[in-house]
């Protein structure tokens, strides 16, 4: 039944799974993807992840697992992980400057419910610099709906509050939403915003 | 007929035989469109037209009644200025052919016939019908040296059994036989363009699959003679500078539908870095149509490759440890490790079976599964790693401990896997060096990248 359900959340949350072998796309390639994540990303920073990430806890199984005269399974510990919060320090917007300031903290959600830490396309790595192309997440993602917070290293089970207001996910959850910041990338991802504010006319 | 097929309207035509011979638009003979008339002929005795503006039948000519046999052969030969119906009339009785114009709006037509004496302009056959016995080979040549149309045909022996038709489009020398003119000036709305347009053709649209998935292609052609139906030839092609092999197998590739295999080519042909996770095979059938120039549909089969080949999961933790109760120190302790347990990692391919990168990335995933077994992530995920941190908890009630266990639990996983993290880089290149071996190396290849699985 775990089996399954570690299956089943794979294919509903994409490749959780790792370590994994992957591609590694051209310049053109890389191009093209990276122009379709900045159409249709909201918020484009370079961020540095902190040294580890809270856990999300989906509190109706968390309360499962601890019912009166229960033992869970190690198994089962996982399955209520929902994923993970970044508190991811903001070094350069590149678009969306109206979300964040450079200097400040941008909230990650990265989902997983598998015992894996990181996503096999998505590797949020602690302290490691990147430029993550993000998209504002619905409060009313059930993943989130009814969960909490778990912070690193606990004593207890006790779950803060999730703050989901100004909360961001990756904009395509199932595919590459993160690039190296080398100055490479990073001078292709300018440009490609810069066209894109130029092709779409602005709203305001 | 409305252009939404709906039928506005259905008139008889005074066809003496009430037949046609076939259908019309197969392009022998008996039945022809004009610039405002449906033309149709019963083959022997009638022909009529159908005005298409005013929907009425304003051409209706009888031919001269037959005594003998075989009776004269009519068929439709082409229309000419002013919707002139041009009829032929084969196999008289002394074995020449009429040529006859016949003029809408003149309803019966006067007796013998309401034939051009002169000339046709612009009149030419489009359609004609050796089939018949009437115009077997027995006839061989024959010219009507009257002031009409000159049809040859040349004796199988001289010709080596083809056969030629003369157009003449003024009034002939008797002596003189018609260089042919296969594709004189025709009104426009007698063109074989026109004609032909009534056959569809549909092909399936684009398709896109996997790497070693299949697809399914099927053509679809109407219009055609069901007696004498179109057969098929499948066929593709890549771009010619394309790495690893294109190739594009058929199921059946003589049937109207066929299944294909998915075999992803490299397109630009480069390794490192990788080619486009999508490559494009274009796909073509071409149609034969009896008795009608080969027609060419196309469509296309894009393959793609899934960015992330396979992955080996480090679920590899299950089981509950024992609780037990120290009477002495009167508190719950974690007393041996009970149903733990620490299995083979589990292995995710995200490719299908017949895939040509199967084996590679399995291969590539299996370098993990052994990390974890024996090699540098071993002492991942450990049972007497759990143990070590469960093993100080105690609590005086039951559902303390458990609470206890549960978080100490969690924590250690986070620990394990903020290891996994920094150990990811080594794991996923021992990984590459013995994957980037087997071949297609081409996609999953590591390319020197050190840092996984961020692009630089």
């Amino acid at each position: 039944m775990i089996r399954t359900l570690q299956i089943l959340g794979f294919l509903l949350l994409g490749a959780l799974l790792s370590p994994a072998q992957t591609s590694f796309p051209g310049d053109k390639e890389l191009e093209r993807i990276c122009q379709g994540l900045v159409h249709s990303s909201s918020l484009v920073v370079v961020a540095v992840p902190p040294s580890q990430p809270d856990e999300i806890v989906d509190r109706a199984k968390l309360k499962a697992a601890l019912a009166p005269g229960h033992v869970p399974d190690i198994a089962q510990l996982n399955d209520q992980i929902v994923g993970r919060l970044f508190n991811a320090k903001v070094v350069d917007v590149l678009k969306g400057e109206a979300a964040v300031k450079n200097g400040e903290v941008v909230k990650l959600f990265v989902s997983g419910g598998d015992m894996v830490s990181f996503d096999a396309l998505n590797v949020v790595e602690p302290g490691k610099k990147a430029i993550f192309f993000l998209s504002r997440m619905s409060e009313s993602d059930p993943r989130i709906k009814d969960a909490g917070v778990l912070p690193p290293q606990p004593k207890t089970m006790e779950l803060l509050p999730l703050d989901v207001s100004a909360l961001y996910k990756f904009t395509d959850e199932n595919a590459r939403s993160m690039m190296s910041s080398s100055p490479k990338t990073l001078k292709m991802v300018k440009k490609l915003i810069r066209d894109d504010s130029r092709a779409k006319p602005s709203r305001h | 007929m409305s252009s939404s097929g709906q039928i506005l309207g259905r008139y008889a035509l005074p066809l003496a035989r009430q037949r046609l011979g076939s259908y019309f638009s197969d392009n022998d003979g008996d039945a022809l469109l004009g610039a405002q008339h449906l033309f149709v002929t019963d083959e022997r005795d009638s022909a009529v037209g159908f005005n298409l503006s005013t929907s009425t039948i304003d051409l209706n000519w009888q031919a001269p009644s037959c005594g003998g046999f075989p009776c004269p052969l009519i068929s439709l030969a082409g229309v000419a200025a002013g919707d002139q119906l041009i009829l032929e009339q084969t196999g008289n009785g002394d074995g020449s052919s009429t040529l006859l114009a016949l003029t809408p709006g003149t309803s019966g037509c006067p007796t013998p016939f309401c034939a051009t004496a002169a000339s046709v302009p612009n009149a030419t056959l489009s359609g004609f019908d050796f089939s018949g016995t009437v115009f077997s080979p027995t006839f061989e040549t024959f010219l009507f040296t009257d002031d009409f149309f000159c049809m040859c045909v040349i004796p199988p022996s001289a010709s080596g059994g083809g056969a030629t038709i003369g157009g003449a489009v003024s009034a002939p020398d008797a002596n003189v036989t018609p260089a042919p003119d296969l594709l004189p000036p025709w009104p426009e709305q007698a063109m074989d363009g026109k004609r032909e347009s009534s056959v569809k053709i549909t092909i399936s649209p684009v398709q896109t699959i996997q790497d070693g998935d299949t697809a399914s292609f099927s053509v679809s052609v109407t219009g055609t003679d069901p007696n004498d139906p179109p057969t098929y030839q499948w066929s593709f092609s890549a771009p010619k500078s394309a790495g690893n092999n294109p190739n594009v197998n058929f199921t059946d590739p003589t049937s109207a539908s066929t299944k294909t295999d998915g075999h992803w080519f490299a397109y630009p042909n480069e390794t490192c870095p990788s080619a486009p996770a999508s490559s494009a095979y274009d796909i073509r059938v071409s149609v034969m149509i009896p008795n009608s120039a080969p027609k060419n549909k196309k469509s296309k089969l894009t393959i793609n490759l899934p960015m992330v080949g396979g992955s080996t999961s480090n679920a590899l933790l299950s089981g509950i440890p024992d609780f037990s109760f120290d009477s002495t120190r009167m508190v719950y302790f974690v007393s041996g490790p009970g149903t733990l347990a620490r299995a083979t990692p589990p292995v995710t391919i995200f490719l299908a079976p017949a895939s040509q990168f199967y084996n590679k990335s399995a291969q590539h995933e299996n370098v993990h599964v052994q990390q974890y077994l024996t090699g540098m992530l071993s002492d991942l995920y450990t049972v007497s790693g759990l143990m070590a941190v469960l093993s100080p908890l105690t609590d005086p009630t039951s559902d303390g401990l458990t609470s206890k266990y549960v978080a100490a639990a969690t924590a250690y996983l986070t620990s394990q896997k903020a290891l996994l993290v920094a150990r990811h880089d080594a794991a996923e290149i021992e990984a590459y060096n013995v994957s980037d071996l087997i071949a297609p190396q081409y996609f999953y290849q590591r390319c020197g990248v050190t840092h996984f699985p961020l692009p630089q």
